[in-house]
């Protein structure tokens, strides 16, 4: 399906990007894959040789933006994958948190369009997917406004940007997905695995949490021809959670 | 630091009057406890004392005591 294409995929080496990154491969896409960490990209690298383009740079270092992505070859899609999520109840608020949160979930790829836009990177025809969830857009959990914030706003990125580029055909869409079990599950809750059990019975498809293969199917649809009519939108993939 | 400083930043957490506190009070029989209780008081142990409490820890705790004998044991701040 994505055989002659060049994709970007920005936390290329963890989590649900890792796994949109492994599936754009195996249907035969280039990867230009954004991350931190130089050794995971290398891994990266290993894997899927001359396909991936590895590119090591941290996304909150707004003012490297044009520098870094000037090499960049045209795109025909992006994917917005990464970003943090930590706890901020209101009682001990922290700015700073706060602004960390934003900075990679909700600027940063915000800015990261911007700079693809204004570089003429973006052929006619490429389609951008955001990574929101059902956090924010479909539901609360106390404690991660500051979260909940930023994939929020993904929605609302989505929509504008949708009508700014469809001139050129570029199509952009956000996937809200609800618990995946990635390595960030464990960094949101710090919970027991009997708690864990609890929350993911609350997921009527299964009792479990999402996989990350199963968010990145979503985002293979979206980033496709298949998808060619869809822009503006937010696909929920949360195992029938929002529909209770 | 003492228990009492800790019962105070503790109640404070979990919004209830720090004098309905003791060591032995098994918080997670308060009838106010809940899921958001838990996020702050990690947050408090993070603010006040710079220490890492998780999920998993108060979970396996019962009283006010026994967060703070992790709070103290991982604080320099607290002794």
């Amino acid at each position: 399906m994505f055989e002659g294409k060049t994709l970007l995929v920005t936390g290329a080496t963890s989590g649900i990007g890792f796994a949109t990154t492994r599936r754009l491969l195996a249907e035969g896409a280039k990867v230009v894959a954004v991350g931190r960490n130089p050794q995971r990209l290398a891994e990266l690298v290993q894997h899927g040789g001359d396909a991936v383009l590895p590119l090591a740079f941290d996304l909150t270092d707004f003012a490297r933006y044009r520098e870094v992505l000037a090499p960049v070859p045209a795109l025909d899609g992006v994917v917005h994958s990464a970003g943090i999520v930590e706890n901020n109840p209101l009682r001990f608020f922290s700015l700073e948190t706060h602004q960390r949160i934003v900075a990679i979930n909700q600027t940063a790829p915000l800015a990261l369009v911007a700079e693809l836009a204004r570089g003429n990177k973006l052929n006619a025809g490429s389609a951008i997917v955001l990574l929101s969830s059902i956090l924010g857009p479909e539901v609360g959990i106390k404690g991660t406004a500051s979260y909940a914030g930023t994939k929020a706003a993904l929605t609302a990125f989505a929509r504008v940007m949708a009508l700014e580029l469809a001139h050129k055909g570029i199509r952009v869409n956000c996937v809200a997905p609800g618990m995946v079990q990635t390595e960030l599950v464990d960094d949101l809750h710090q919970l027991s695995e009997e708690a864990l059990q609890a929350d993911r019975a609350r997921y009527p498809l299964g009792k479990r949490y999402a996989t990350a293969l199963e968010v990145a199917a979503a985002i293979r649809f979206l980033l496709s021809s298949d998808a060619a009519f869809m822009t503006g939108q937010t696909l929920v993939v949360d195992g029938g959670f929002t529909a209770q | 630091m003492t228990i009492d400083d800790f019962i105070e930043k503790f109640a404070f957490a979990i919004e209830v009057e720090a004098d309905t506190l003791t060591p032995d009070t098994r918080f997670k029989e308060l009838p106010s406890w809940d899921s958001l209780n838990t996020l702050a008081v990690i947050a408090m142990a993070d603010a006040d004392y710079g220490v890492t409490v998780t999920g998993r820890d108060i979970e396996a705790s019962s009283t006010v005591n026994d967060i703070w004998a992790i709070v103290s044991s991982k604080s320099t701040a607290a002794k």
